[in-house]
């Protein structure tokens, strides 16, 4: 097989780009930020919907009504990951951890959010969970910063 | 409708982990060799759709840079930017519209050396939301729905490992295939890299570098070009919302549909019976039982028992992916184009040490795109 | 053949620079919502969404998955087309073989971008990379628009080659650039929609404007603007049932013609020049009138919206589609004008407004409201449009889509 010469195509060039959040999840940011959890409904359907967004695409209507949910709730569905994907490269963690999917009193659908205080091997579907917050927020995602169990 | 559609021809590339030309000539040898086949020059396709990504090809407006490596130069081009089964689906619209006569698909990806697929998969999540919260990747979201197939039909860990091993052997038997292991044990599976429970790296897809190119032609061009005119029966296609919190990754209702509108354009009522061999486009190889069923190829939690049973082998009862599939090798978008090569491969007895038992009369090929196969594309193929 | 129609048009609103206040799926969804108000259609009624956008403008890749619920495609056959600044319009005409096909009976297309999320220059400078790497594997063209690009370094460097040799080749001076942008600012100021509105603007107000490359002046050049353009497409059968509007716009021709990147529209021998142009000239436009059945075009066209990413291509264009035979001449005694007898881009064009994935689609746009006699905002042609053709390009000057449409369906 021939060998041919390789182009190098690295470009020193920073791709930066500044998504606007819209109204919805920035409101969702700001409660995050008071370390609330908010939802929004359908007035059609009556789902409840976190995280919020403008549409319900079950009923292609407007969503109205914002919900404080409650931050408890039962853990749906789990898997342990390893790895995760930095600057496009998969990487071993340090330590697994779980990403579960979780139904909060009150509202329609799962939310994804890390497990801790239980370990990989204990972890079961149907435990009752509640939200812990970051002790200093910012109004980011990262501010909901894990479930634990509710003991 | 009144036309018919027919695939003439397809030709694929073998698939590496680096080829050793660059895409252009890649996909330049692989159309030349086609048309030879078919005896045809460039100048009797009457339009010609290509499937690629600006991600996965590194580029802005990638196509430009390919009209007349494709053979395109001053013809009719368009660009599907999705799996590449779309690009079949949009090719057979043109010609069923009565405007063209012939179509050549042609999609190509240098997923296994230069943009391999973490680096573009994440640019599939939206950015406001699951880019930022870092959680949801295309590993985690088939984890995720591997996980709830497992605790809904008790599959267990040593079922999906057959699977895979399955698929690697089925790979041995294509010689265009890339990752291939005859003697691949459960064990292999079981002691490979963990990715996210229950998957690890030898359940994953191959990323690969390779390009696969399909010929369509109307009824009556078809009949010109081949003696076996592999025709297209049924098609349909569907998307589900984006958000995996809303969507039952189990029951798979976007696929479901799809499935639905291409059985009725088909004329089948009973697609565990009628349908022969089915290609499906599997990120992980945990999703074969869970297409099965929402595709009607098996019961509804029948899974684990088809696996025991060898059923979704080539010489079992419903062989799903002879080739292999994408655990064999896996170009990224290229793979519901593969997939659908694969099938006519089937229906014609040209699958020399992967063809099934019995020639089959229907095959099925499959196409999707997103996290936990948000969007699906479903071919019934026939001859 | 099966005839389509389009019986609807929805923006999400006047496209602007700007939109800090949405995120992406915010900025369709109103066009979403516009195009759908002004049919008897439901939601349920759509049979397919076609979706199309320069997806490395916003670096998302296939976002088409992400506001599924925005645009009501949840639980819907979906098909994503994008083909660079051609983009809008080849997202239509994969809408209107999904209709023609038989495959389905209404099709929703749409094009968009949201350039204020991320920066157009990092999109373009993925073109113009790749392209120079592309010379250094199969050798450059001197003489070709390729190295125009790499010489500027941005898609104004290959323009201004362009402009340059049409000048030459139409014996016009960059006074008429000046005239043809006055023109198309004057115009976006009587179009609700457009992004860049000057009302009266005069070629002595563009003149004044900064040289970004000979000849080409900053007042030549489009904006990046945010915006969403929808349309509605109807089988014939589903016309009556479906269309709020008595006058609806008949797709009589589609046509479409893709050339080479770097060393360019050789045909005839020719070396590249990007005001060549044989792709619109020679072969895509005879196709097109040929499906349309226009012998004419010079008579039987009303109208014409062009892609005009810089203002001398609103005069070369018309050219290449045979409308008209000079266009310096015909602006210097104001046919090109709302007015005229070949007005061009009456709603200001690609120069005033440019979402680029949306651009191309909104040529067809605003032709088909010029037939529906709807454009609003005083930028109606006045005389009956009975056909009206609408032209987009892409790439490195080397894709052409055209689409003519019609007041009445072509008998087939
Ligand atoms: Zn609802």
């Amino acid at each position: 097989m021939a060998e041919h010469k390789i182009v190098n195509s690295f470009v020193g060039l920073q791709f930066i780009y500044n998504y606007r959040v819209g109204e919805y999840l920035d409101k969702y940011l700001d409660g995050l930020q008071s370390k609330k959890i908010l939802g929004i409904t359908c007035p059609e359907c009556e789902r409840v919907l976190v995280p919020p967004r403008s549409m319900c695409g079950k009923c292609n209507a407007k969503t109205k009504k914002w919900v404080t949910l409650k931050p408890v709730g039962t853990l749906k569905n789990f898997t342990i990951s390893h790895v995760e994907i930095e600057q496009g490269e998969i990487k071993d963690r340090e330590k697994p951890v779980i990403i579960g999917q979780i139904k909060l009193e009150g509202a329609d659908s799962l939310l994804t959010a890390k497990i801790e205080g239980v370990s990989p091997k204990e972890v079961k579907t149907g435990l009752k969970v509640k939200a812990v917050f970051k002790d200093t927020t910012e109004g980011t995602l990262q501010d909901l910063d894990h479930f634990e169990p509710v003991k | 409708m009144d036309r018919k559609v027919a695939i003439v021809g397809y030709k694929q590339t073998k698939y590496l982990e680096q080829n050793e030309n660059p895409r252009e000539r890649m996909v330049m040898n692989l159309v030349q060799s086609l048309l030879q086949d078919m005896k045809i020059t460039r100048d009797d396709i009457g339009t010609f759709i290509l499937s690629c990504s600006d991600f996965q090809d590194g580029r802005t407006i990638s196509e430009c840079f390919m009209i007349p490596w494709v053979g395109a130069y001053m013809k009719d081009v368009s660009k599907v930017d999705s799996d590449s089964a779309n690009a079949v689906l949009y090719a057979m619209m043109r010609i069923l519209s009565g405007n063209y006569e012939t179509a050549l698909v042609v999609s190509w990806a240098m997923g296994g050396s230069e943009f391999r697929s973490p680096r573009v998969m994440d640019f599939e999540l939206d950015p406001i939301y699951e880019r930022q919260a870092k959680l949801v990747n295309e590993i985690t979201a088939a984890a995720l729905q591997a996980q709830a197939y497992m605790a809904k039909s008790k599959l267990t860990e040593e079922q999906l490992a057959a699977l895979a091993v399955k698929n690697l052997r089925n790979g041995a038997r294509n010689p265009l295939a890339l990752r291939k292991k005859a003697d691949a044990t459960a064990k292999d599976i079981l002691s490979s890299r963990p990715l996210a429970s229950p998957l690890r790296e030898l359940h994953a897809y191959t990323p690969a570098d390779g390009a696969c190119a399909v010929l369509l032609a109307s009824e009556e061009k078809a009949r010109e070009l081949t003696k076996n005119p592999v025709w297209i029966k049924g098609v349909g296609f569907c998307q589900d919302t984006y958000y995996l919190g809303e969507r039952d990754l189990v029951k798979m209702d976007s696929l479901q549909k799809a499935a639905k509108t291409a059985y009725k354009m088909a004329g089948i009522t009973d697609p565990a019976k009628k349908i022969g061999v089915s290609e499906l486009h599997t990120t992980f190889v945990s999703q074969e039982p869970i297409f099965a069923e929402a595709l009607g190829l098996i019961p509804k939690n029948a899974g684990p028992n088809a696996v025991s049973k060898g059923a979704l082998e080539i010489e079992g009862k419903t062989p799903i992916n002879p080739s292999g599939g994408p655990q064999a090798a896996n170009p990224l978008m290229v793979s519901g184009l593969i997939r659908i090569a694969e099938a006519c491969t089937q229906l014609r007895g040209e699958a020399g040490e992967h063809q099934v038992k019995k020639t089959p009369r229907l095959a099925l090929a499959h196409g999707q795109i997103g996290m936990a196969a948000q969007h699906n594309v479903v071919f019934v193929l026939g001859n | 053949m099966r005839n389509v129609a389009i019986i609807s048009v929805g923006y999400n609103g006047r496209f602007v620079a700007k939109r800090p206040d949405v995120n992406i799926p915010e900025l369709i969804q109103p066009a979403v919502a516009n195009a759908i108000k002004k049919t008897k259609l439901k939601y349920s009624d759509i049979g397919v969404v076609v979706e199309g956008n320069m997806p490395t403008f916003e670096g998302i890749n296939y976002p088409h998955l992400w506001f599924s619920d925005h645009i009501g495609a949840a639980g819907k056959p979906v098909l994503r087309i994008s083909t660079g600044g051609t983009t809008g319009m080849s997202v239509f005409q994969g809408g209107y073989y999904c209709v023609a096909s038989g495959m389905f009976d209404v099709a929703m297309v749409i094009g968009w971008e949201k350039h204020d999320e991320g920066d157009a220059q990092v999109g373009l400078i993925g073109i113009v990379l790749p392209e120079a790497f592309s010379m250094f594997q199969f050798g450059p063209d001197m003489g070709g628009g390729g190295t125009g690009m790499m010489g500027g370094l941005s898609s104004t460097g290959g323009a201004s080659f362009q402009a340059l040799s049409y000048l030459h080749r139409a014996k016009g001076t960059p006074d008429h650039i000046d005239k043809m942008a006055a023109q198309a600012r004057s115009n976006a100021a009587k179009n609700p929609y457009a992004h860049l509105q000057h009302p009266n603007c005069t070629a002595a107000d563009i003149a004044k404007t900064p040289m970004v490359s000979y000849p080409l002046r900053y007042g030549h050049t489009c904006p990046a603007s945010c915006g969403a353009c929808v349309m509605l497409l109807v089988a014939e059968e589903k016309v009556k049932k479906f269309a709020d509007t008595d006058r609806v716009a008949w797709v009589k021709a589609v046509a479409t013609a893709s050339s080479d990147a770097t060393t360019g529209n050789l045909v005839d021998g020719q070396i590249n020049d990007p005001a060549e142009q044989a792709i619109c000239e020679k072969i895509a436009a005879p196709k097109a009138y040929k499906m349309a059945g226009i012998q004419n075009p010079k008579k039987e066209i009303q109208m014409c919206e062009v892609y005009d990413g810089f203002a001398h291509q609103e005069l070369m264009w018309p050219e290449k589609l045979h409308l008209v035979d000079n266009s310096c001449k015909a602006i210097d005694e104001g046919r090109l004008a709302i007015d005229g007898d070949m007005p061009v881009n009456p709603s200001g064009g690609v120069v005033s407004t440019n979402a680029i994935g949306a651009s191309a689609m909104v040529r067809v746009a605003e032709a088909s409201l010029q037939i529906m006699g709807m454009a609003e905002g005083g930028h109606q042609v006045p005389r009956r449009v009975k056909n009206a053709l609408a032209h987009g390009w892409g790439g490195l000057f080397q894709f052409v889509t055209i689409t003519i449409l019609g007041d009445e369906p072509v008998k087939r």
